[in-house]
């Protein structure tokens, strides 16, 4: 399916932009617009971090009511998209990365000198990045996989495979130079071909769909 | 066989690049032809395809979209009309307030009951501060003016500040002891807090780390051991709720950024012995997120002591013009019903950013920001001003309420200047007043200094700008009739500089504007340039800045005008629609 969020505008449509403005001045019937536009976009990126219609429909939600409240601080200059996925993005893994901690009691200390001019990694706290929390209980051996990934690299995947962002886009969102996005990727497929080749549901999904059947242990070449 | 280069080599780097159709057309033709007879190439180019197919085909099964849209948009509207509401009662709150506050005001000396209740609907004083408060000179402004002080004479202040008592040396409050004992129960050791899920601290004994857990990506903010120490964690708290949530901290962008922290937080380390001083610059990498091993240092700070090692210059310096075409700095006070963190100070209107904590210079005596909050443009609740002197070092804390503690720091300069201080007086009091560890750690704003307009502002800023010229670095502003508006001692260098100086700026402009009220009345020419054209007419745009009567200069022996080829060298102006403020960069 088309990320809705780059079909081109139509003609006569107002940009995303002035909506935004719009919101900023209060006018609810900009945010209205918005929701009718996006919230599909929005509701489908929740569903697929947590797949649960639940969650997904309070974080849209809570999502659009953000971005309301956010609008008077827009700068309208042409990167709503960016702007989108960024707060959307940060929405759905603070929710995730809460979940998981009140699952797990235990919360790693991090040692702040020691993590010095390094960003840390949050959300697979006290983990090895590479081990994939959920994908034991996940029913679902592509988002247990998606959910093993370290969440940065995950963001860019789905900008990337599902969202259909350039490289240019998910730099902005995450906050990265181009080269970084591009060695993300690569790690990205890379895992989560090793990830999918892992567990039998994952290889068969491989199989069914892609005709390549990696071996366990063995991802994408370097 | 001998080993040669692959003819793959050049080609396998770019395949990712080419299933997500981010190659240039060129190269992608002749990706295609090489893959068309490689079959190495072939199945990597299959197996990256393959995980691209697997997560297009998985996504086939989410759901196109909520199931319930129409209701979905309902809730959304119902929650955000229901926020508007509440934000009107609380506007028209403040209303009544200023109403009450007004009618109060036009009858304050006839009828004190009237004053009475509408002190009642301000904000209830700070606890801790409630017995400095009762003696303080300054502290209510809405309170009946008090009767007339008998301020002491710099001379006498001078005499009581802690460095001009002969037992105690420059910078060390006479009772370590306590202070000790203060810092000691200010913080525990490690200890993680969390503040309406946005941040968490981590106190460390180099600073507190502050993650911002608004979204997935962690950032970190700095905040130094100055701060950490001049606060306890509730103080910290609130101060951070407060600078987050500032009109240019973002918390949704996943750019890092500095909360705020004025230049005099990131001044240096407590002083162990008084007289070193080591820049944090040298310690931290201040602001070095996301990239490993390349520390950005965004602020340097200004050491009143004469730096050692000369200051990295060259292509680090950014250019305040540059950050100015590029921010597009909004300009308007209404676009925020409230400004920045704002502490308005007898004599001006310029809202200047002050953490609690902050030793503010400039009136007859120095103050602490005992609690700033956020304010309505233009009003002044909510800020107390605790005075620095006159008010001994008691107790640094007292059951866990008194975090700042008021101390004796001399006269102000400004008192100091106006009577007639020799400049290096001046100059060794100033370094004084920023070395004191104290016990509030409160570093001065020297912003406020010269926000006063009189006949003998002329002098103090002679005076002033002959101090702070000494300084490698630094900003001095003024507005097109030439007049200073302002003065900050900050280095603008890097990437991380430019949210701080676009506040900056923004104060300044904003009081330009307020003091050509007269003329703001006609709205400012919307932007139509592009950063670059914006940007060359602003270097063409150059004035001369400190236009000040030349009797300002000849009044203070041995002290040169700041108007000659020197200080001007770097003069630079600014237009920000349509109001022209001129930015000095004071030489090295």
């Amino acid at each position: 399916m088309a990320p809705v969020l780059n079909r081109p505008p139509a003609p006569e449509r107002v940009p995303d932009d002035v909506l935004m403005q719009r919101c900023g001045r209060g006018e609810t019937g900009a945010l209205e617009e918005l929701l009718r536009r996006h919230q599909d976009a929005a509701y489908r990126y929740c569903w697929r971090v947590f797949r649960n219609h639940h969650t997904a429909e309070d974080l849209t939600q809570d999502f659009f009511v953000k971005l309301f409240r956010n609008a008077v601080r827009y700068e309208p200059q042409g990167h709503f998209t960016t702007y989108f996925y960024r707060v959307l993005a940060n929405l759905c893994y603070d929710a995730l990365r809460k979940r998981k901690r009140r699952r797990r009691v235990e919360s790693v200390q991090i040692d702040p000198i020691a993590c010095e001019g390094t960003e840390l990694e949050p959300t697979v706290q006290g983990s090895d990045p590479e081990t994939p929390l959920l994908a034991a209980e996940s029913k679902d051996a592509v988002h247990g996989a998606l959910a093993g990934l370290p969440v940065e690299v995950r963001k860019a995947l789905e900008l990337r495979e599902l969202e259909g962002l350039r490289y240019r886009e998910i730099g902005d969102v995450l906050d990265m130079s181009l080269n970084e996005v591009k060695v993300l990727l690569h790690r990205g497929r890379k895992l989560l071909a090793r990830a999918l080749a892992a567990t039998p549901a994952g290889r068969d999904w491989m199989s069914r769909v892609g005709g390549a059947r990696p071996q366990a242990g063995e991802g994408l070449q370097a | 066989m001998s080993p040669r280069p692959s003819p793959c080599d050049g080609f396998s780097g770019a395949l990712p690049a080419y299933v997500d159709h981010e190659l240039p057309e060129e190269q992608g033709s002749s990706v295609e032809s090489h893959l068309e007879g490689c079959p190495r190439c072939q199945a990597r180019l299959r197996e990256l395809e393959s995980v691209s197919s697997v997560l297009k085909a998985w996504d086939a099964q989410v759901p196109a979209g909520p199931p319930a849209p129409q209701r979905l948009e309902r809730a959304v509207l119902a929650r955000v009309q229901a926020a508007s509401a509440q934000r009107q009662a609380d506007r028209l709150r403040t209303r009544l307030t200023a109403l009450a506050l007004a009618a109060a005001v036009l009858v304050a000396v006839g009828v004190p009951l009237a004053l009475g209740l509408a002190k009642r609907a301000e904000v209830e004083p700070y606890p801790a501060f409630e017995r400095m408060v009762a003696t303080a000179p300054h502290v209510d402004p809405g309170a009946p003016p008090a009767a007339p002080r008998t301020v002491p004479t710099p001379a006498e202040l001078l005499a009581h500040a802690p460095w001009s008592a002969p037992s105690v040396p420059p910078g060390q409050v006479s009772d370590e002891a306590a202070r000790e004992a203060f810092l000691a129960g200010a913080l525990p050791a490690q200890q993680e807090l969390e503040l309406e899920r946005e941040f968490t601290l981590r106190v460390h004994e180099r600073g507190v780390w502050v993650t911002d857990v608004q979204g997935g990506t962690t950032r970190r903010l700095l905040v130094t051991p100055r701060a950490a120490e001049a606060f306890g964690a509730d103080e910290l708290l609130d101060w951070l709720r407060m600078k987050a949530a500032e009109p240019y901290y973002d918390p949704t962008e996943a750019r890092p950024r500095s909360l705020g922290l004025s230049a005099g937080d990131l001044l240096a380390e407590p002083l162990g012995d008084g007289t070193t001083r080591r820049p944090l610059r040298e310690e931290l990498p201040l602001y070095s997120l996301g990239k490993p091993g390349t520390p950005k240092h965004a602020l340097d700070v200004w050491p009143l002591a004469p730096r050692s090692a000369a200051a990295p210059s060259g292509p680090e310096v950014l250019d305040p013009l540059e950050a100015q075409a590029r921010l597009r700095l909004r300009l308007e006070p209404s676009a925020h019903d409230k400004a920045v963190l704002l502490a308005v100070v007898e004599g001006t209107t310029l809202p200047i950013l002050i953490p609690a904590g902050q030793l503010v210079t400039g009136g007859e005596t120095d103050l602490v920001v005992a609690r700033a909050t956020w304010l309505p443009a233009s009003s002044r609740q909510d800020v107390w001003m605790v005075p620095a002197v006159e008010v001994r070092s008691g107790p640094r804390r007292e059951a866990g309420a008194a975090r700042l503690t008021p101390f004796v720091a001399g006269p102000s300069l400004r008192a100091l200047l106006l009577a007639g201080a020799d400049a290096e007086v001046v100059r060794t009091h100033a370094r004084n007043l920023v070395a004191a560890t104290l016990g509030g750690n409160a570093p001065p704003e020297w912003s406020l200094l010269d926000l006063y307009d009189g006949a003998t502002d002329g002098l103090v800023l002679a005076q002033l700008v002959d101090v702070v010229r000494q300084a490698p670095h630094g900003l001095i502003l003024g507005d097109d009739q030439g007049r200073f508006v302002g003065l900050e001692h900050l280095t603008v260098r890097g990437e991380g500089a430019t949210p701080l100086l676009a506040r900056l700026l923004h104060g300044y402009v904003w009081e330009a504007r307020r003091r050509a009220s007269s003329s703001v009345s006609s709205p400012p020419p919307a932007k139509t340039e592009s950063v670059d054209q914006e940007l060359a007419r602003l270097r063409n745009d150059r004035v001369m800045l400190l236009e000040q009567p030349a009797r300002a200069a000849a009044a203070v022996p041995g002290v040169s005008r700041a108007t000659g080829t020197e200080a001007t060298r770097a003069v630079e102006a600014l237009r920000v629609k349509g109001q022209r403020v001129s930015v000095s960069l004071i030489p090295r």
